[in-house]
């Protein structure tokens, strides 16, 4: 059951692939609007745009910049993560190919010679694994990123002189602070793991074929040999 | 045309070579960059806001901080396009193994090869649209680098002190504004080479499911006298 819906999703890589395109398209698009945020924000004087108040065209511009730059990395990232993803689907339609091609060859030889088809190894089942994991813990990153948005959006639309530098130990403003800096190490640790698991399923992929492709280079040696005898 | 591709193609290690080669000089100009700002940082804060020659360190650093990201994946672009052209050559290989594998059999058992796959021109469409995405970004970056040198080679007192619509002023904007949407070209750049990759593993995908179906059809068709070792052996290699 689950390996009938691992193939079928794995047949599908070419929408996985436009798809995190889309993602990172429109990530490119968000940019554009961090770009013009920071154009506004810096027009102004130092002093002009830190004594900003709440509500300020300055004020928002401040918030829009930095609220892309926390929850917006972790979306491309996502996007760049589903291309990978797909790019090990792929892998995985060429490792089924290969095993229905040396099947295809071999339901030609004859009974005695056919040594049948050798069980599926185990870095086989483990790969699509390893890229789900990658998945989810760029899906995780994303979700915490949009969550810590909120905290970012509520701090950065105070003013910098009168509210934001005068925050006193133990305020929520400083509070707010504390968690942004907590977290955003965290995220940028979250989104390099996802990418990691994705490069690692690559790899044990490429190793599936390439132990597909010596398995076949044996049987086909053993068959030929057995023939001249 | 077609031929210069397939020669470029096969240079394939010149690239990753060459691409490593830059990754490993970003690394450098890094580390020297590094070394800059700890030595600019070990000043304190109001002698380097109001010092001119200080100003010109900052200057040099901020502007490689500008430059050598878009530099380190103008390298990352090469090993990728390394990877892509790698690709390529090996459905080409295939496709020239099926050639010949086809050519070796009898006339009546052959199967005509089908056409070149789309998949083959997308992915070589997508992999010089990622090399323009990342080389246009690292030319943008080379002229944002030049503002911010500019910028960042006044004392931070008198960038601070600038007013409204000042040159100042507007030079800062603009390195601001790019760093939100330059970062961007990077990614845009990998993705189409992502895709130029999977267009690559599709074509391979296409030559071995063409061989999966092909194989059985051409041995139904040999007469019997033909299924020699030899031909077997030629049959089942590819």
């Amino acid at each position: 059951m689950m390996e009938k819906m691992i193939n079928a999703m794995m047949k599908r890589y070419q929408m996985f692939v436009w798809l995190g395109l889309v993602i990172v398209i429109v990530a490119f698009l968000l940019s554009v609007s961090a770009a013009n945020a920071n154009s506004i924000f810096f027009s102004a004087d130092k002093a002009t745009r830190e004594s900003a108040a709440a509500g300020t065209a300055l004020v928002v511009a401040n918030v829009t910049r930095q609220s892309i730059s926390t929850w917006v990395p972790a979306f491309k990232f996502l996007g760049l993560g589903i291309m990978l993803g797909a790019i090990t689907m792929a892998l995985g339609t060429i490792i089924k190919t290969l095993r229905d091609l040396g099947a295809g060859v071999m339901s030609t030889w004859p009974k005695e010679l056919n040594p049948g088809i050798p069980e599926k190894p185990r870095a086989a089942k483990l790969f699509p694994m390893i890229m789900m994991m990658g998945w989810i813990l760029l899906i995780a990153g994303l979700i915490w990123a949009l969550s810590l948005n909120g905290v970012v959006t509520s701090y950065w639309s105070h003013s910098i002189a009168s509210e934001l530098d005068l925050a006193q130990h133990g305020s929520a403003l400083l509070a707010q602070l504390g968690l942004t800096q907590f977290t955003l190490p965290w995220l940028s640790f979250f989104r390099l793991l996802g990418m990691a698991f994705l490069f690692t399923g690559i790899t044990v992929a490429l190793a599936v074929i390439i132990r597909t492709l010596q398995s076949q280079e044996k049987t086909l040696q053993k068959f030929l040999q057995a023939l001249s005898a | 045309m077609e031929k210069m591709i397939q020669s470029m193609m096969k240079r394939f290690p010149v690239f990753i070579a060459m691409g490593f080669m830059i990754v490993m000089a970003a690394v450098v100009i890094g580390a020297v960059n590094a070394g800059s700002a700890a030595s600019y940082y070990a000043v304190d804060k109001a002698t380097r806001d109001a010092s001119i020659d200080l100003a010109q360190v900052r200057s040099n650093i901020e502007s490689i901080i500008v430059w050598l990201p878009y530099f380190k994946f103008l390298g990352l672009a090469m090993i990728l396009a390394g990877i892509t052209m790698a690709l390529g050559v090996i459905s080409l290989r295939l496709q020239e193994l099926g050639k010949r594998v086809m050519s070796s059999v009898p006339e009546a058992a052959r199967l005509a090869l089908p056409p070149k796959p789309l998949s083959a021109t997308l992915m070589r469409m997508f992999m010089m649209l990622g090399m323009l995405i990342i080389i246009a970004g690292f030319i943008v970056s080379l002229s944002v680098a030049s503002t911010a040198s500019w910028v960042y080679s006044h004392p931070v007192v008198e960038i601070d002190a600038a007013v409204a619509g000042s040159d100042l002023l507007a030079g800062l904007a603009r390195v601001h504004a790019a760093e939100a949407w330059l970062e961007a070209f990077k990614f845009v750049g990998v993705a189409s080479f992502f895709l130029g990759i999977v267009y690559g593993l599709r074509t391979i995908v296409f030559a071995l499911d063409y061989q999966r179906t092909a194989i059985p059809q051409v041995v139904a068709k040999l007469p019997a006298a033909t299924r020699s070792p030899e031909k077997a052996s030629v049959l089942a290699a590819n």
